[in-house]
């Protein structure tokens, strides 16, 4: 289960998520990021992660193809508020050098 | 407290054992979700220091959400465990069980992933080769005050788990996959795959999180 909101001002976009980004939602995750960055020709993009308990392979697989698309497009891709079972992960696969974390 | 629906629970000494076979429940979720908050009720009055479940699923993206849904909510009921351990745990079963299902028993290509959802995978496999969603994994989880256990077993066609198990440095930061197994053997304390992969056994220690 995910909760999804967003908010679009130009080319920026804040997503907060809520809840778990894993195998079960990853795929429905990236679809709407797809449709948020093709329908607002969103740049800059924000994930809020305060509320997500924890994030698998999938998911973290999800993330990095985010980040390579924005990068792409010379856009960024902001992760801020990672909870502690996140930040671990991500510092475990090396990813916390390659994501922008605040 | 036992035969809660078609979820049979055993206590002793404080600890209760669930034995749940999906391909029984399912049909009856609505009244898991109805029993789900009985049992958190229950850990509490009784301040139990443990929990066992044993699972036998199907490869079935529902039946793995109940399954989930229930081990979050027993362990989430061990007033023992703090939240940050719950989703430490919870994690790895979630990455264990969906290697298990998805790429033992259902083999799923690594391009369907990247582009379709996996209820549009299971929609497929059941026009295609339905017997295959019937294939079982089967799931133990053991948890004390001390530590939790987790035994995942598969029906599919095994792996070189070694390759993968000796990999010393995470895929590529810009990978998109290959992260599964890294992750739990980095997760956990004892980690053994058997039986040409499909059976795997993990332990973690809760101080050493």
């Amino acid at each position: 289960m995910i909760e999804w909101n967003e908010a679009v001002d130009g080319n920026k976009a804040v997503v907060t998520l809520s809840g778990k980004i894993t195998f079960e939602n990853s795929a429905e995750v990236r679809d709407k990021v797809k449709a948020l960055l093709d329908s607002n020709d969103i740049k800059n993009l924000v994930f809020e992660l305060s509320s997500v308990k924890f994030i698998d392979s999938s998911g973290l697989g999800l993330l990095v193809s985010i980040k390579n698309t924005l990068s792409k497009k010379e856009g960024s891709f902001v992760i801020k508020n990672a909870t502690d079972t996140v930040k671990k992960i991500m510092k475990q696969t090396g990813l916390d050098k390659y994501f922008e974390l605040e | 407290m036992s035969n809660r629906g078609n979820i049979n629970l055993e206590v002793y000494n404080d600890k209760f054992t669930m034995c749940l076979n999906s391909h029984k429940t399912i049909k009856s979720i609505s009244q898991y979700e109805s029993t789900l908050p009985l049992l958190k009720d229950y850990c509490k009055k009784e301040s139990c220091d443990g929990f066992k479940l044993v699972v036998k699923s199907e490869s079935r993206m529902m039946h793995l959400e109940l399954i989930l849904k229930i081990i979050e909510y027993l362990a989430s009921s061990m007033e023992f465990l703090s939240e940050f351990e719950v989703n430490s745990m919870l994690l790895v079963i979630n990455e264990a069980l969906s290697n298990a299902v998805y790429h033992g028993n259902l083999s799923i290509p690594q391009n369907f992933r990247s582009k379709s959802t996996l209820l549009q995978f299971e929609q497929q496999v059941l026009e295609e080769s339905p017997d295959d969603l019937k294939k079982n994994v089967m799931l133990t989880v053991n948890v004390t005050d001390e530590l939790f256990e987790i035994k995942v077993e598969d029906n599919g066609e095994g792996f070189n788990f070694e390759k993968i198990l000796n990999k010393a440095t995470p895929p590529s930061p810009d990978s998109v996959s290959g992260r599964g197994i890294y992750i739990l053997k980095n997760s956990v304390d004892f980690i053994k795959f058997s039986n040409k992969g499909r059976t795997l056994v993990m332990k973690k220690e809760w101080r050493t999180l």
